[in-house]
């Protein structure tokens, strides 16, 4: 998952740049969800 | 006493008996309005003589003793993203500046059957979210009054209308009603209709009420209820409390941990029983998963609105659509199913405690209008989809109010409201006129 550079090529380089913390924040919260077990009970 | 300043129920109350004549009232709070809106910038749209007919309508039935329900011939605030039938709705957007709906969203309609008079359409944030409109703080002006539903906290605190619509999809309800000195409830998301109401995420989306007392948000949702209530429950005697610190303390300012503490204190102090509540490791995700519903939703709803306006769009609602354009539909699903886990866990809370303690907002309404606040304090049971409710019980140092949170078990709105109007006896009212309307009411703007 590289989320900069899918910005990158959707939104180009300056507005990458500019959302950079915020791409950070949802790598972030993406790597913690991903993380966390679900069980097959736990429908959307 | 003046109209503007009666409560919701003494209004409705008044009408009845025929000692308020609905036109008077009408007249006083747009009395008010002229007087005080250039200050405060509460109001997008209000068509003063579609008003003053309606309630000369409401007049001559009530001299005839015929009533069209509990609020006949109260006059309410809507936000700007509930559609109203024949009145601008411009979800805060230029897109929609001159959009006029043909029908009324169900909570307009239900609030219209019930009497109520559609005083006005109240500022929103931009599609409600984050990037602040007009609006200011009664109570300071230098100060926010919170969002997004930033004109109908303002409209309310500042007599402007005794209670208002609002929505809440973090913290749009709660934490305008904590900067604002008012009181607020966003019941389950099923409770209140949100049909024709513009979303901003589908799953998260609640409908929440402004009014000056616990009384008054009962009686508003007494009309606007759209699933019943069910077998109610009453708080066990005495009343449990769980006072939530960890992660709402790690967010409050010093002076808002302070303020609560002795908050529970005094409820300890009146009969209440007070204990510190515990979260459940799965509360270390409930931003991650908040935030991916979020992002993921109000992309999906803006994706094409979003592609034919987005030089319309404010940078905060900007950044979280192109972000969420980024969310894989398999880490969306995933945090919808993680919330469903979260639910699971943090209602055993309540095995142990019949309503959560927290503080409504990091601190009181933070200086400046260029943001709303930090909305922090209220996702975490937006999230959960428990009944909160707001009510301010403290002045800061800064003379602006202080809000608690209280949450409830699921679906039990009535059991928050009997515990939360026991609670008010104790804090006593802080719903006394904002400051800086007394002291320039004559001489706004």
């Amino acid at each position: 998952m590289n989320l900069q550079q899918t910005a990158l090529d959707k939104f180009g380089k300056d507005r990458a740049e500019e959302i950079r913390s915020d791409l950070e924040q949802l790598a972030d919260d993406i790597r913690k969800l991903r993380s966390t077990p679900v069980e097959l009970d736990d429908e959307p | 006493m003046n109209p503007e300043d009666l409560s919701l129920t003494a209004a409705a109350t008044a009408i009845r008996a025929g000692s308020l004549s609905p036109v008077d009232y009408v007249q006083a709070l747009l009395s008010r309005i002229e007087a005080i809106e250039p200050a405060i910038q509460a109001w997008v749209t209000i068509d003063r003589k579609a008003v003053q007919a309606e309630a000369r309508r409401c007049e001559d039935e009530a001299r005839n003793k015929r009533f069209r329900g509990p609020l006949h011939g109260v006059p309410v605030g809507i936000k700007d993203i509930f559609y109203t039938k024949g009145l601008k709705t411009t979800m805060g957007s230029a897109v929609f500046k001159d959009f006029i709906p043909d029908e009324d969203a169900t909570a307009v309609a239900k609030l219209k059957q019930a009497g109520a008079i559609i005083l006005g359409k109240t500022v929103t944030t931009q599609f409600a979210n984050l990037d602040p409109g007009p609006t200011r703080n009664p109570w300071n002006i230098e100060h926010s009054p919170g969002g997004s539903s930033s004109g109908s906290a303002a409209a309310v605190a500042a007599r402007m209308c005794p209670s208002a619509l609002g929505t809440q999809t973090v913290g749009s309800v709660g934490r305008p009603a904590a900067f604002c000195g008012v009181a607020s409830l966003v019941p389950a998301r099923q409770r209140i209709s949100l049909k024709h109401v513009f979303p901003l995420a589908w799953s998260l989306d609640h409908a929440g009420i402004f009014a000056r007392s616990v009384l008054d948000l009962r009686l508003m949702l007494d009309v606007l209820w759209d699933s019943p209530a069910g077998p109610g429950v009453h708080p066990r005697n005495p009343v449990r409390i769980g006072i939530v610190r960890g992660f709402f303390f790690e967010h409050a300012s010093p002076e808002a941990r302070a303020s609560i503490d002795a908050l529970a204190q005094r409820l300890a102090g009146a009969g209440f029983e007070v204990e510190e509540a515990r979260l459940p490791a799965v509360f270390e995700i409930q931003q991650a998963i908040l935030r991916t519903i979020l992002r993921s939703e109000t992309a999906s709803i803006h994706e094409r609105l979003f592609a034919e306006h987005s030089a319309t769009y404010g940078p905060k609602l900007r950044t979280l659509i192109e972000t969420g354009m980024l969310v894989e539909a398999a880490d969306y699903l995933r945090a919808r199913r993680l919330r469903r886990k979260y639910q699971r866990e943090m209602v055993r809370l309540f095995e142990k405690f019949d309503v959560l303690m927290t503080p409504a907002a990091r601190g009181a309404a933070p200086e400046g209008i260029g943001a709303t606040g930090d909305p922090v304090m209220n996702g975490p049971w937006t999230l959960s989809d428990f009944p909160t409710m707001t009510l301010p019980y403290a002045m800061a140092a800064n003379g602006l109010p202080l809000g608690v949170q209280l949450t409830g078990p699921p679906l039990q709105e009535n059991l928050l409201l009997e515990i939360g109007a026991e609670i008010e006896t104790v804090v006593g009212a802080v719903y006394d006129r904002a400051p800086f309307l007394e002291s320039t009411k004559d001489a706004p703007s």
